[in-house]
Order: C-alpha cells, then structure tokens, then sequence
C-alpha cells in the first residue's frame, strides 16, 4: 500500500438527541472497505441509532457522515449506496422471493429484467436457496426470509451492509444458516456493520469491534483484544453478563 | 383458536341462561320486524289503513322503473364519490396519525374520533350553518373574490362585479360534502389500524433498497393496507348508501337518495307495500357488496 | 429552537404538506363545531356577525319546556338502552364465545345484521311492527318511551356483544377452571373471575350504546309518536322550521356532555383502548 487507505465511512462527531434524550454523543469512527465492524454494548446503547444513522433513515442532530468520501449526513436512505439487513427481514410478503429480488433492480437501478433476474437468482444461490425461488415470505422460515433479505441487498450491489440484529428474531437452530452466509460475505470481502449479540460469532469473524455505552465509544479494537483483554471496566462487566447468559 | 368451545348438551342450564335473552330479544324485536316488512313487500293497500299481502310483484315491477333505478344508480354514485373522497383525504391523515411521534399520536386519535361521537343532526346542522348563504364559508369565498378582482385592477384589468352570494346548500355538491364531513371519521380509523400493523421496517426496506416515497407509497403500502382500504371503503360505502339525514337537510329537490324516497313512502305517500319493496332492496344492494368484499377476502387468504 | 434535527425519511408528520393537510382536515371537521359553539353566545339573531356575549339563549333553550322534555327523554332512553344493551350484549357475547350449538351461525350471523342494515330500513321495520302488533302509545312517561327504547336496544346491543366478544378472546380458560377446581360455582366463575376480566369492554360498549342511542335520529324519527320526542327528533324539526340560536344553544350542551362523556372515557381506558373499540 503507497498511501493511507480511505475509509469508506468516516463519522465525524455525529450526535443524536431525541428530545431530552441523547442516544449517539459525538462519536467518530472511521471504517476501512472490507472490515467486518462489530458494534457491541447494552441495548439503549446507541448502536442500533448509529447503524440507523449510515443507513439514513434518522438524521443525526450534529456532525457528518461521510460514505465514500461524500458527505451524505443528509441525503435520503434511497439516494445511498448501503443496504441494510433488518431485524424484522422486511421481506415483502406480498411478493415471492423472485420479484422480492427483482423489483428494485428494475425500478431503481434501470436493470432489464433479464439481468435483474440473472444477478437475482446469483444472489440467491449464494445464500443457498435456490429451490425457493417461487415461494412467499409466508412459506418460508424466518432464516430463510433472513437470507432473502440479505441476498436482495446484495443484488443491489452495495458498496457496504449493514446488519442490525439480523438472528435476534430467529428461533435458535435458525441462527447459524444466517451467520454462516454472513462470514461467507465477509470471507468475500464485502464491507459489513453489524450490530450483534453472538459473541462468538463476532469474536470470530470481525476484524474490528466497537464497544458503545450511553452513546459514546467507550472501546474499540481487534476481536482479540476486546474479547480477551478489556480495557474498560464497563466492557469487562458487559462481556461477564453476556457470558453468564450464556452467549459467548 | 376455539379448541375448547363446549358443547352445550353438556352445560343446559348455563348455557340457557346466557343464550335464552339474546335470541328471544333478536326474534323478537328484528327478525319478527324485519319479516313483517318483508312479507308487506309482496302486498297492496287494500284499504286506508289496511295492506293485503296477496303476494303481487308489482311493488318490485314498480322499483325498476327508469325514477326509481335512476335514483337507486345516482344514490351509489353519491355513496361512491363520498367514500373516493374520504380515501383520498383520510389516507395523509392516517398516516400522519400512524407515523407522528408517541405523544401526539393519542391526540390526533383523538381529534378524529371526538367527531365521530357527536351528534350527527348537530354535526350536520353546524356545517348547514357554516354553508349559508350568510355563513363563513361564503364569506370566504367573497374575501377571495375580492381578492382576486384586485389582482385584475393591479394588472390593469376591469375589477370583478361584485360579490353575490352564491347557494352552497340544498344541492348535490352540498350533499357531498355533508356526507364527506360525517363519514370521514370513518374512513381514518380502519385505515390508521391497518397502518399501525404494518411492520414499519417494510417501508425503511424499500426506501433502503433505493425506491422514492411515491413508489414505496404504491408498491409496498397500498398493497399491504389493503384491507384496511376495503374496510375503510365499506364502512363509509354502506351508511352513506343508505343515509337519509343529510341528503335530506342539506339536498336540494334533485337531490333525493334512496332513503329519501323510502321516507317517503312511509309518510307523505303512504304506499307502505311499495316502501317495503325498496328497504329490501336497499338491504339486498348492501348484502351483494358485503359479499363481494368476503368473496375478496377469501381470495387473498388462499393466495 | 433554530438547530432542529432534519426531517428523517420516515417522520411523515413533520413534513409540512402533511402537517397541512391534517391542519386542513381537522379544521374541516372542528371549525363547523367551534363556529356554532361560540354563536350559541352570540348577542343577535342573525348568526355571522359577532353582537358580544350573552346566555340569554341558553336561558330560553332551558325555559323552553319541550326541548328540555326531549332531552330527558333522550337521556333516559340512551340510559335504559344502555343498561339492557350492555347485559343481552354480554351474554350474547359469552354464548358465542363458549358454547357449540346447532345454528350457531345463522344466531351469529343475524347478530350481526342491525349493525348492516341501514338505519333507514331499520326504522321502517319499527314503524310497521309497533303499528302491526298495536303497541299502546297512550303510556305514563316513561313507559311511553318503551318502543323506542326497545328500538335503539336492538341496534345497540350487537355492538356490545362485538366489543365484549373482543375481550373475551384474551381470556385465559384456565382461569376459570382453576376457580371451579378450588370449589367456585359456575355462577361464582363468572361473577368473580369472568366479569372482572371483561370489565374494560362492560365500560366500552356501554358508552358506545349511550352514544349510539343519543345519537339516534332515523330510527327514533319512525318510532316517535307525537309525545315522545327526543332531543334529535326535536333539534330536526326546530333546523326543518327555522334556524335559531337556541338551537345552537342546545346542540352546544349536547356536544359538550359527548366531550365530558368522551374524557370520561379516556379515563378509564387510555385512548389507546377507545381507539380499538372501533
């Protein structure tokens, strides 16, 4: 490498305050293409906001963000170039999984629908579901649906994804066919955000974790050394109940 | 769901104890009323307070002439514009209730429900007040007039002739918006719940995936409230189908619905036979409607 | 506050077109209310122009014997409607809640008919059924007001037996079977474990029968004879002869016992409560 690598997101002390209420306090963070960036802490933390944040769809009250060296702090969540896994899967059930795949490809990026359906359908065996292709969200499990989620972000092509809590919802013999396409998109190379509770898979798979409290970071660094070595009394107590609870 | 529903052999006694006071009072009081006025549908006035049920067809043969068929088409056209119009105004609001901020939300429930639990004559009789030939509304109007006759003078143009009242009641136009003003509250209220149980989380997806707010608006929110729309839309096209107050306050001679002329039939015509014709198929016109709503509705549920 | 956060894509009610048009709406629906409200005080007979304050028709509404008889009998109908609704409802409900029985569905269903079928055929069907069965109209008050009573209870009492059968669907079975394992009687069951949990919708369908029967006019206007008028029978015929400010007077009271009625309500069940009883 000749010179410094840009990031691809650079957060320049972004705040956000709903009401009285400060949920991101002036976080910077920049994160390199092809990271896999784990963001970690409680829930009320501020990940989740932040996560929102990049993806567009809350305005942040103070500070920028910048994706691709572009300012995009407040430009629409249609007009950027991330995708976003959520939750909930927000497959849209009145559509199989093929026009689930297809519709924006066509509508947004102009793609013929050969083409869409061509790339579509790579994507979709990519996460391995092939055999679905006709199918209802209603038909299918809800890693299946997480999958389809995720191959239709990947459809669009986006330079980065982000993940919030995309197994939280699932029965837990569905968690690991998610995890295992997720660690085959970051094996890939693609640039990933993730908010997670799967510690393990985190420790494992990230090249970098964040650890938020009450809006700040309050560590950030390799798997190793969050996970192993904590610098940080909050994260030391954090990580103790998340393995009492038995996640790690 | 119903998995312990008991039968009712094996419980008599509580079972004739919730059951015996509902059924009596509904044989009683709806399906008897209801028989007699459908038996008096196949009758004739036979004297001056006497109806023979002979078990004639003329007070149906009578119902389809061109009077009665015009007026039974031009009753579904108002109904038809008045729900068209309360869709397109309480669809924003629905929304607007549905995506503002847990505080305010109960308020703007509120608002809209508040009407909905005054009283209609009143309801109607404000706005009747406001439509005047002396009221607001009319006022309103005139300022704009003025207004505009003043844009003409500073353009160089002939000032307007003066503001003369117009007659905003006892027309169609005002019997429009009389049953826009009292239904709308019926319309915002199935299409908010159907909002508020649509996983938000669809519309960031689409959003996500690139599509502006019109299309996420018609490709992900309009299809996924659709019952919603077709509760909202049958629960504002059946009363104003069937309403009686407003076109008759507010309607002009033209402007007579069904209702109207079944009122009519009741007092001043005294054709009781001929007024039971038409009730009956006033009622048969909102049973094919509900049937094709549930014919609707079981399709979507097989699909 | 000059620094406020930008609009986010999903926070449609902080867009000003949409702040607008709910703006425009509910002065649609408010401005025709507050207009007749505030002339109800106003000093001169013609209604627009402002003549400064005065309850001198609030005085003549409540010296004006008929109108306040109406209102009593109103009142008192929705109070007797309200009462008898609120117990066939719920045992209408319970019934379809809990039993399996032959022509359950045509009960169901027919159940479910005064809320179908329009006002207007419901009334004519009174008309001709109290004509036909020669119900005495000549009866001290308030038996006099029997028919109509029985009128608004039979449009009434399906809407309660709805709300109720609503609620019924969260009750937990085994509550009642673990009453009736520790000794209770079926009647105890329900009076100590089935009647509390179905309280909340006892409440709601209660003010919605008050509110339906109050606001009753088609159905009140074929049943009525000429000594029993309620107060929307009344309000019609006084808009029918000439529009006067004690009629603004009396409709302003009206509208004011539905907000106090409403606030009522609110307290008892939190918005969020009302808004689903609909």
């Amino acid at each position: 490498m000749t010179q410094a690598q840009q990031p691809i997101i650079q957060i320049r002390n972004v705040s956000k305050r709903f009401g009285k209420v400060t949920a991101v306090d002036n976080i910077s963070l920049d994160i390199l293409a092809g990271e896999f960036f784990v963001l970690l802490g409680p829930s009320g933390c501020g990940k989740t906001t932040l996560l929102r944040m990049i993806a567009g769809f809350e305005m942040p009250t103070e500070g920028q963000i910048i994706i691709d060296g572009q300012d995009m702090s407040l430009v629409p969540p249609n007009k950027r170039p991330v995708n976003m896994v959520f939750q909930s899967y927000a497959v849209f059930p009145h559509m199989n999984v093929t026009e689930n795949l297809n519709l924006a490809q066509i509508k947004v990026l102009g793609r013929s629908v050969d083409d869409a359906k061509a790339r579509g359908l790579k994507m979709l065996d990519r996460v391995g579901l092939m055999v679905h292709k006709d199918k209802f969200p209603g038909q299918l499990s809800g890693g299946q649906q997480q999958r389809v989620a995720i191959a239709r972000a990947l459809a669009m092509s986006p330079k980065l994804m982000l993940f919030d809590e995309p197994t939280s919802a699932l029965d837990p013999e569905l968690v690991g066919e998610v995890l295992k396409v997720m660690r085959d998109l970051a094996q890939g190379g693609m640039t990933m955000i993730v908010v997670t509770h799967e510690m393990g898979f985190a420790r494992e798979v990230a090249s970098k974790v964040c650890f938020l409290y009450e809006g700040v970071v309050h560590e950030e660094g390799p798997p190793a050394q969050i996970f192993g070595d904590p610098k940080q009394e909050r994260t030391r107590a954090f990580l103790k109940r998340i393995i009492e609870a038995g996640r790690l | 769901m119903s998995g312990a529903l008991q039968d009712w052999k094996s419980q008599k006694k509580p079972f004739a104890a919730v059951v015996t006071a509902p059924v009596f009072w509904l044989a009683l009081f709806f399906v008897a009323p209801m028989a007699i006025v459908w038996l008096y549908s196949f009758g004739q006035n036979a004297g001056p307070a006497d109806i023979e049920i002979s078990g004639t067809l003329d007070n149906y043969k009578r119902a389809t002439e061109w009077l009665y068929v015009s007026i039974f088409l031009k009753s579904f056209a108002v109904a038809a514009l008045t729900t068209l119009l309360c869709l397109i105004i309480g669809f924003p609001v629905a929304m607007a209730i549905t995506f503002a901020a847990p505080k305010w939300r109960p308020w703007l429930l509120l608002g809209i429900m508040l009407p909905f639990w005054t009283n209609l004559l009143i309801r109607t009789y404000a706005l009747m007040a406001l439509m005047g030939s002396n009221g607001y509304m009319n006022k309103g109007l005139g300022g704009l007039w003025e207004g505009a006759s003043w844009l003409r003078t500073l353009v160089g143009m002939q000032p307007l002739e003066a503001w003369t009242p117009v007659q905003l009641l006892y027309n169609n136009f005002a019997v429009v918006l009389g049953l826009v003003y009292v239904h709308l509250p019926f319309m915002v209220l199935p299409l908010y719940s159907a909002l508020d149980r649509l996983d938000k989380s669809l519309i960031e997806a689409s959003l996500d995936l690139g599509a502006g707010h019109f299309k996420t608006f018609m490709q992900i929110v309009v299809p996924l409230a659709a019952p919603g729309i077709v509760a909202g839309v049958m629960i504002t096209l059946i009363p104003a189908l069937g309403a009686y107050l407003t076109p008759d306050l507010m309607g002009g001679t033209d402007s007579q619905m069904i209702a109207n002329v079944i009122e009519r039939q009741f007092k001043r015509a005294n054709d009781w036979p001929f007024g039971a014709a038409l009730s009956f198929l006033l009622i048969y016109a909102m049973f094919i409607l509900i049937a094709f709503q549930s014919m609707r509705a079981n399709k979507v549920k097989e699909a | 506050m000059f620094n406020r956060t930008p609009i986010a894509p999903l926070e449609y009610t902080r867009k000003l077109w949409m702040r607008s048009w709910v703006g425009l709406t509910m002065l649609f629906l408010y401005a025709p209310l507050i207009v007749l409200m505030v002339f109800s005080f106003n000093d001169s007979k013609r209604n627009v122009v402002w003549k400064g304050f005065t309850l001198k028709y609030y005085e003549k509404a409540l010296n004006n014997d008929s109108l306040v008889e109406a209102l009593v009998n109103s009142l008192t109908i929705a109070a007797l409607a309200t009462i008898v609704s609120l117990v066939i409802g719920a045992l209408a409900a319970v019934a379809l809640w809990r039993f399996r029985f032959p022509f359950k569905g045509l009960v169901e269903g027919t159940m479910s008919l005064p809320i179908i079928v329009p006002e207007i055929c419901l009334g004519v069907a009174f008309l001709i059924f109290f004509a036909k069965v020669d119900w005495p109209t000549d009866l001290p008050w308030p038996l006099n007001l029997s028919a109509i009573t029985i009128a608004h209870i039979t449009f009434c009492f399906p809407f309660v037996a709805m709300v109720v059968r609503a609620r019924l669907a969260s009750f937990n079975k085994e509550e009642e079977e673990a009453a009736k394992d520790l000794g209770a009687t079926e009647w105890q069951a329900f009076r100590d474990v089935l009647l509390p949990h179905i309280r909340p919708a006892l409440v709601a369908g209660a003010l919605l029968a008050f509110t339906l029967s109050l606001d009753d006019f088609v159905i009140t206007f074929f049943t009525s004879g000429p000594d029993t008028i309620t107060f929307p029978v009344k309000v019609y015929s006084m808009v029918r002869f000439s529009v006067t400010p004690e009629v603004n007077a009396a409709s302003t009271i009206l509208i004011l016992l539905t907000v106090i009625l409403t606030f009522i309500a609110l307290k008892l069940q939190g918005v969020k409560g009302i808004a689903e009883t609909h």
